[in-house]
């Protein structure tokens, strides 16, 4: 349980060896390269981050085209090509790139042209179709010196009293009905220019809403026809270019082959830039696991000195945490929050304990615990995961585990409570109904952030203890840790009505006399010294907030307990709606219902436990803030390497 | 059927109406800020997923309390005789896990669509953005459990 004890070496060689010991230390990603007091040199002008962009967009293009359906894992875990070094040189080598590209640009901007197009017809297409019935052509729809014309839509309920007031204001005004729907109505006007003021007050009034068609020397009807003509011509140009697309579309493992080689040149020109040269010599700083120090010296050879260097006083190494096996993906919640300050203990062990049997509590049902498990075995098994998705369904295995347990003890199986199983076993296994005892339930969580909390404090102490701070490992731990623990003790006591009740009271009163005199120690004056003394046992407000928080505890079981039974109660009810519909009902209920709650009950155990962890556990000792380990190694996005 | 049965439904109504509400509000404002994150990067739906549905434990936390009425006075097998006094008390019991079920989820929809942000510009940190809308739904648990402590308490 313990963070790795780190080395900052120097490397020095000469200037032709540099490339073959970049690509050592690339293959055997052993060291955290960083820019030494001489700062960053200045980075090569390339066309590295237009190229890459360029072959990005040509991907994403020919995926759209390529349309394989993706699964929903794999937008979590794109699916990586594995290749080897030798085979990666080759197509870099003999692919030709740049017509490729070319061509794939010249095939996006034709289909987008193209869509643009047909957009442009289908509108028009719309404009045109109420005037089919027209036997005119557009552009003798046009107004004459003594006559104008208006082409537009009139509500439908509004026409005839439309018709009416045109008939009432003047004789000499038609109105042509062009085509009519439910709601609206396509209508010509024509009328005398003399009177134009006149009638187009009667048309504002009518909320007639003016149309103007295009100039054209065709009817509305030909002039459909031809644009539909045109239309179809559009999509089967638009299939070719699809098909075409997909067609180049199978050139794509290349293209990402050459998009990963890329990426790893402009990784290396980055690391180039860290490095210390002279006319001959080059520096590579950077840190190392002291027990790979050896392993490096003797894959470099004799050419290349491998010098160990003190770090300067406040510099701080890179964290790697290192645990065995079994308590390994708890370091996801450390990593999740932050590494540790290499002066800090790595606190994924203390906290591997709570977490577990906190979401075991929290999921707290037998039936989910297995099929959790069940699934995350699966997944690591069939899956390669990157190493957070590894931890991570390692914790959801192990806890999936542990809510086993809780659901053995506490009677829930997917749901049903053990009196609804035929098996007397469970019964006799079973030490709590959480549902029936919510008060012992309640009160066992929260007894359990008791523990939680006072252990914190323990640890701070060993950690002031650790760092020398024997004043603050006694004042502030000590008495802390006492104050707080014979307080619990006076509590629990005098709730049981024990004989020690007396003793913990008397603990607790000096615990208290204990903080007054000392927390005001860093004050200048008596009287501030002892005030902000008196003012430090507010701090137990805190704790008491910080223990009141794991009544989360209590809630987050019981719910997808509860919800769990409302499904089978649920299903019981649509098992009596028909002979074999009321069957089929019932399993697609019970499926679905139980699927969704594992799952809400899942994300809410894992968030939750998390945060005890974060914000109740680790603000009692720890503070976070390192920074990790990055050793320079391969960079891709989806390529692997064998 | 009564008048205390009419006032524990209306305890169940309350718990399960303001919780669902407060939900639907909150994984509404989460839903637009990860559509709008997805025009650029539709292949975030996944991580963006988990995101939307944070605020919706609320909907189940009213659910639960509701239910935890019904089953009290056993409305489900046809409801016992509750006093007119007791039915206030469930009635009054819903409170606590309906309102803070109906405003943290909606406060808990505005941080999960800040967290949804935080994933759009740094996908690597979804383990920290996960875990500060989650601040916001102790809340909401606490008012369940002030809730099911008050119901089970309840002499009917």
């Amino acid at each position: 349980m313990s963070i790795v004890e780190m080395q900052k070496v120097h490397i020095v060689s000469t200037k032709e060896n540099k490339d073959a010991i970049l690509k050592t230390l690339r293959d055997s990603a052993v060291l955290d390269i960083q820019a030494g007091n001489w700062g960053l040199g200045a980075g090569a002008e390339t066309d590295l981050d237009y190229r890459l962009a360029e072959l990005k967009s040509a991907i994403t293009f020919l995926e759209a085209a390529e349309a394989r359906k993706k699964s929903f894992i794999e937008s979590f875990l794109p699916a990586r090509e594995e290749t080897t070094a030798k085979e990666l040189n080759k197509v870099c080598q003999d692919f030709d790139c740049r017509l490729m590209l070319q061509n794939t640009k010249n095939l996006d901007e034709r289909l987008a042209n193209l869509k643009n197009l047909t957009n442009e017809l289908h509108n028009k297409l719309t404009l045109l179709a109420p005037w089919q019935s027209l036997k005119t052509k557009l552009n003798d729809l046009n107004n004459t010196e003594k006559i104008r014309v208006a082409l537009g839509s009139i509500k439908t309920k509004g026409l005839e009293s439309f018709r009416q007031a045109l008939d009432q204001a003047s004789k000499a005004t038609t109105l042509t009905l062009a085509s009519q729907t439910k709601e609206s109505t396509f209508i010509i006007i024509t009328f005398l220019t003399t009177e134009a003021a006149k009638i187009e007050k009667l048309m504002a009034a009518s909320e007639f809403n003016p149309i103007t068609l295009p100039l054209l020397d065709n009817t509305a009807k030909a002039e459909t026809a031809s644009l539909n003509n045109l239309l179809k011509e559009t999509k089967e140009d638009l299939d070719e270019l699809h098909k075409k697309a997909k067609r180049q579309a199978q050139n794509l493992k290349q293209l990402k082959f050459i998009y990963d080689n890329l990426l790893e040149q402009k990784h290396e020109l980055e690391v180039k830039q860290k490095l210390a040269n002279t006319n001959y010599a080059f520096v590579i700083e950077g840190w190392i696991k002291k027990s790979d120090l050896e392993k490096l010296r003797n894959k470099l050879g004799q050419a290349t000195e491998v010098l160990a260097i003190e770090p300067a006083k406040d510099e701080k190494p890179p964290v790697i945490l290192s645990n065995p096996k079994v308590l390994a993906p708890f370091e996801l919640i450390t990593q999740i929050y932050g590494s540790p300050q290499p002066t800090e203990f790595d606190p994924s062990v203390p906290l591997s304990f709570f977490f577990a049997l906190f979401f075991g509590l929290c999921l707290g049902d037998f039936g989910y615990g297995l099929a959790l498990s069940l699934v995350s075995l699966y997944f690591l098994k069939r899956y390669k995961l990157p190493a957070g998705g590894t931890k991570l369904f390692q914790l959801l295995m192990l806890g999936g585990g542990t809510a086993m347990i809780v659901g053995l003890l506490t009677g829930a199986y997917f749901g049903f409570s053990p009196a609804e199983i035929p098996v007397p076993f469970l019964k006799t296994i079973q030490i709590i109904d959480p549902i029936k005892n919510p008060l012992t339930m309640l009160v066992f969580s929260l007894a359990l952030g008791v523990v939680q909390i006072l252990f914190g404090i323990l640890l701070q102490m060993a950690l002031h203890i650790r760092n020398k701070e024997y004043l603050q490992a006694i004042l502030d731990d000590g008495i802390w840790f006492v104050f707080l623990s014979s307080l619990v003790l006076l509590i629990v006591a005098s709730a049981l009505s024990l004989p020690i009740a007396g003793v913990a009271s008397k603990l607790s009163l000096a615990g208290a006399a204990g903080l007054i005199l000392t927390q005001g120690r860093h004050k200048k004056t008596i009287i501030q010294k002892f005030l902000s003394g008196l003012l430090s046992l507010y701090k137990v407000s805190g704790y008491m907030g910080d223990t009141l928080s794991y009544s989360r505890l209590l809630a987050l079981g019981m719910s997808s307990t509860i919800i769990g039974s409302v499904i089978n109660i649920l299903a019981g009810m649509v098992k009596g709606s028909g002979p074999v519909i009321g069957i089929i009902l019932m399993v697609v209920l019970l499926v679905f219902g139980h699927l969704f709650n594992l799952i809400i009950s899942t994300l809410s155990a894992f968030v939750h436990s998390t945060r005890l962890q974060m914000v109740e556990f680790f603000s009692k000792f720890y503070e976070g803030g390192g920074r990790e380990f990055r050793p320079y190694k391969r960079v891709a996005e989806y390529t692997t390497i064998k | 059927m009564d008048i205390g049965v009419a006032l524990s439904v209306a305890g169940v109504a309350m718990a399960v109406l303001l919780g669902g509400i407060g939900s639907a509000w909150g994984v509404a404002i989460a839903a637009e800020a990860a559509g709008g994150v997805m025009t650029e990067d539709p292949e975030k739906f996944g991580r963006l997923l988990v995101m939307v549905a944070l605020p919706g434990t609320q909907g189940f936390y009213g659910f639960l309390g509701g239910f935890y009425i019904m089953m009290k006075i056993g409305l489900l097998a046809g409801a016992q005789a509750v006093s007119p006094m007791a039915g206030l008390q469930l009635l009054f019991a819903a409170l606590p896990v309906g309102m803070t079920g109906l405003i943290s989820g909606i406060y808990q929809g505005k941080a999960s669509a800040a967290a949804i942000y935080l994933i759009a510009k740094r996908p690597e940190e979804m383990g920290k953005a996960i875990i500060l809308p989650a601040m916001v739904e102790t809340y909401a648990v606490i008012g369940l459990l002030a809730s099911i402590l008050i119901v089970s308490g309840i002499k009917l």
